[in-house]
């Protein structure tokens, strides 16, 4: 059996100073994924790869993996959460996560799950009228070798600094522990109760700053073009104080300040980065995944290609300056962000080593960057785009297009597109799209008529392919893991009710009214019930998707070469859709299961992600599958019973010899819930294998 | 204590289990309370899932009504959780079924949760 590594932060010192002793050689075997069996931050590693070099479990015991132990959250808040997307850190054999309707931070004995301490900020109002509520998606820890703290941002926004230790606020950071990010925004004062900003994201800490971004409201429906700037910041992790601000919509004199049409950039907000970053400590920078501005789908407020939105800007770590930035797209209007964390990859492009960033989209491209220098690894084009017909809006002629790696999942909408088991299906199908726009990706939201277009209907955006739990990467063999979902969106724009808002628009279509709207919807003729018995928003064909499967799959991309070394469904066809009458006797392929893209997690002998849905599992059991995958084939190797589905991302640590799996769990009627796995003794692999 | 409805015979969805009535009283709660964030057809959003549609059915395929029932009761509206009273849920719950394209009957859902407990959820006709 192998030694369990024991971690000294000294020996981590050291490391750090020979790797910056012998140079570039070094620094390019420098080791990612996680190491000493510990998971300490969001990633796996500050490159986000969720990577980690552990082996014990593997295709010959994944089945056989046993409850270690599970804890739930249900008492951390006032109520409980049933929707748990923490991914937990281990270190030191302590478990620490969020949890819980107000987002407590725990403490748990990694081997045991007993509580070691519960820290719990009760923000009254300001936290009940966040824009961001439940639990978050985790925290950070830090140590300098001395002291230790973990990290993490309230729902209403408010930095906190614990002892590690002891759970205890830290009274030398901020105000007794609390940093009110409200405060030294460099904007306009913030409403501290009322004001809607937040953040769901865990904070990133390298070279001892702590990196916050921003979330909002979801931006469909706009009371007004107006809104807070999401600018990110740097702050001391022992202080608390900041260190820098990014101004993500360039003020006066700022570069980028000049693709901002009239004094847009001045009103407009949102702009913000809600999703996880990822750090290149040798090289300093600092990786920012940025959201579009306000509206997501109407920019007639904000004429012109709006830098830096739904760019990834390079900031140096310790300034916040601007080092490049790469604009995935112009002038957005169709909600797709950037979801999730850019990947640090170091890759070997036709025999040249290239330090680059891989980032997953709801888009489904992968757009792979030279980390240094911001430039394509394999070219992106340019290329002209569909424009729309909102009164007042801006469409940008063209979009960056890459020409590889190929999307992974789908784009647009086509006639092709839609479910033809049987012609019968397919014809149902065109009838049901027939008053809607179609198009290639980036076709604009349309406004919405009776007489047609109702919207535009496309893949790659709003909530598909990837969202926040974005990819995983395996350092040793160059390729990364992306699970996506195949879903519509149904982009329409309708005048918002009489006195709600100051924008032209809302998303929505004059069958059902936009989403704010408290009647019967703009000009629908009877309620939205009946109309969407005519006409449905919910676009089934007989209660079946309206797509073709795979409803969802995950992707394995060489991302030396930008080709799919796989693609696969993942998870088990829903019975609804398995056992429909209309499909009977035809011989279906796997379809994969609806729903949101999954997290995954790569080690060294395993990809593993579970399943986001409930559904029928073998033993007939209601729930979900953790299911573990040939790395190279994408072949399933095994799988085993969660009673509910994954709802945050898998991580896995090494305590006392013992190779332990943790999956946030829930949805449903299932509370939120920490599940633990691990192998049972006879089932681990037999010492010096 | 027995809960009532015990013993009464199994029933799904597709029986008739609600009101056309009680499904545009629902609609009205959701449109106040529910749209906000799933939509005005309840068709999801970024930030809120889908209470209709493939994935609302198989996260709750086969499950009692009276879950369903307690879900919402407990958790929702997100940002004032149990505001609603249980004739208010339950009337969203109608318009949900109504949404899902499973018919109305003559009788209303109940806001007891135990006699919601012997109605099953099902997507599909059986």
């Amino acid at each position: 059996m192998k030694r369990r590594h024991v971690v000294w932060s000294a020996v981590a010192a050291l490391t750090v100073a020979v790797y910056a002793s012998v140079g570039l050689f070094a620094q390019r075997a420098r080791p990612t994924g996680t190491q000493h069996g510990e998971w300490p931050t969001y990633g796996g590693d500050l490159h986000s790869t969720r990577y980690s070099p552990l082996d014990q479990i593997d295709r010959n015991n994944f089945s056989k993996l046993e409850v270690a132990w599970r804890f739930k959250t249900d008492a951390l808040g006032p109520r409980p959460e049933y929707n748990l997307q923490s991914t937990p850190l281990m270190v030191g054999g302590v478990l620490y996560s969020t949890g819980g309707t107000r987002r407590a931070v725990v403490a748990l004995d990694a081997a045991s799950g007993e509580m070691l301490w519960m820290h719990s900020l009760n923000e009254g109002k300001r936290g009940e009228s966040a824009p961001r509520l439940l639990s978050g998606r985790g925290l950070s820890y830090w140590t300098d070798g001395r002291e230790a703290r973990i990290i993490y941002v309230t729902p209403g926004y408010q930095m906190v600094a614990l002892d590690a230790k002891t759970g205890v606020r830290v009274p030398s950071f901020g105000k007794n522990g609390i940093v009110d990010l409200k405060e030294d925004f460099d904007q306009a004062p913030i409403d501290p109760v009322n004001g809607a900003v937040g953040l769901h994201a865990a904070p990133v800490i390298a070279s001892d700053v702590v990196i916050i971004g921003a979330a909002f409201e979801t931006g469909a429906i706009p009371k007004s073009k107006s809104n807070i700037k999401g600018y990110v910041r740097g702050f001391d992790v022992r202080t608390g104080k900041r260190i820098w601000v990014f101004h993500t919509i360039p003020r006066p004199g700022e570069a980028g300040h000049d693709t901002w049409g009239g004094d847009s950039a001045s009103y407009t907000g949102n702009t913000g980065v809600w999703a996880q970053m990822s750090v290149d400590e040798e090289l300093g920078l600092v990786y920012l995944p940025v959201e579009l501005p306000t509206h997501d789908y109407y920019g007639g407020d904000r004429a012109g290609n709006n830098l830096f939105s739904e760019s990834i800007v390079a900031v140096e770590l310790k300034t916040g300056k601007r080092r490049w930035h790469y604009q995935l797209v112009h002038h957005g209007m169709w909600d797709m962000d950037i979801p999730c964390a850019p990947i640090l990859v170091d890759i070997t492009v036709n025999g040249r080593p290239v330090k680059a960033l891989a980032q997953a989209t709801k888009q489904a491209f992968l757009y792979v960057l030279d980390r240094e220098t911001g430039e394509p690894v394999w070219p992106i084009e340019e290329r002209p785009v569909p424009k729309g017909d909102a009164a007042g809006e801006w469409y940008s002629p063209t979009q960056p297009f890459p020409t590889k790696p190929a999307a992974y999942d789908g784009q647009g909408l086509a006639i092709d597109d839609l479910i033809d088991f049987t012609p019968e299906l397919r014809a149902e199908a065109v009838k049901l799209v027939a008053p809607y726009r179609l198009g290639p990706l980036f076709t604009p939201p349309s406004v919405s008529r009776r007489e047609g277009p109702i919207a535009t209907l496309t893949m790659g955006a709003q909530a598909a392919a990837t969202n926040w739990p974005g990819a995983s990467y395996d350092p040793e063999t160059h390729t990364l893991y992306v699970a996506s979902q195949t879903s519509i969106a149904t982009l329409g724009l309708v005048p918002p009710p009489p006195g709600v808002a100051t924008v032209p628009y809302h998303q929505g279509t004059v069958l059902a009214g936009a989403r704010t709207d408290g009647g019967s919807g703009s000009n629908a003729s009877g309620p939205a019930a009946a109309a969407a018995d005519a006409l449905s928003a919910n676009l089934t064909v007989q209660g079946l998707p309206i797509v073709k499967p795979p409803y969802s799959r995950i992707t394995a991309i060489n991302m030396d070469t930008g080709d799919f070394r796989w693609q696969v469904p993942f998870g088990a066809t829903p019975p609804n859709i398995a056992n429909h009458p209309a499909l009977k006797g035809l011989n279906l392929p796997p379809m994969g299961r609806p729903g949101n893209n999954n997290g995954t997690l790569v080690t060294k002998t395993l990809l593993i992600a579970g399943e986001k849905n409930f559904g029928p599992t073998p033993s007939g059991q209601r729930g979900a599958m953790l299911r573990a995958f040939d790395k190279a084939t994408g072949h399933e190797l095994g799988a085993v019973y969660l009673p509910a589905p994954q709802t945050g991302s898998p991580m896995t640590y090494m305590l006392n010899g013992q190779q332990h799996l943790v999956v946030a769990i829930g949805g449903g009627a299932y509370t939120g819930e920490l599940l633990v796995l691990k192998l049972p003794r006879e089932a681990m692999p037999a010492p010096g294998r | 204590m027995v809960p009532a409805g015990q013993g009464a015979p199994a029933r799904s969805v597709w029986d008739g289990v609600y009101t056309d009535a009680q499904a545009v009283r629902g609609e009205q709660v959701s449109a106040e309370q529910c749209a906000r964030c799933h939509g005005q057809t309840l068709a999801g959003a970024e930030a809120a899932p889908a209470l209709v549609g493939d994935t609302f059915n198989a996260n709750w395929e086969g499950v009692p009504l009276g879950d369903l029932f307690e879900r919402i009761r407990i958790s929702m509206p997100l940002d004032s959780p149990g505001s609603l009273s249980r004739q208010q849920n339950v009337d969203v719950m109608a318009y949900m079924l109504k949404l899902g394209k499973i018919p109305a009957g003559t009788a209303e859902l109940a806001t007891d949760t135990a006699v919601l407990g012997q109605i099953t959820f099902q997507s599909n006709r059986p």
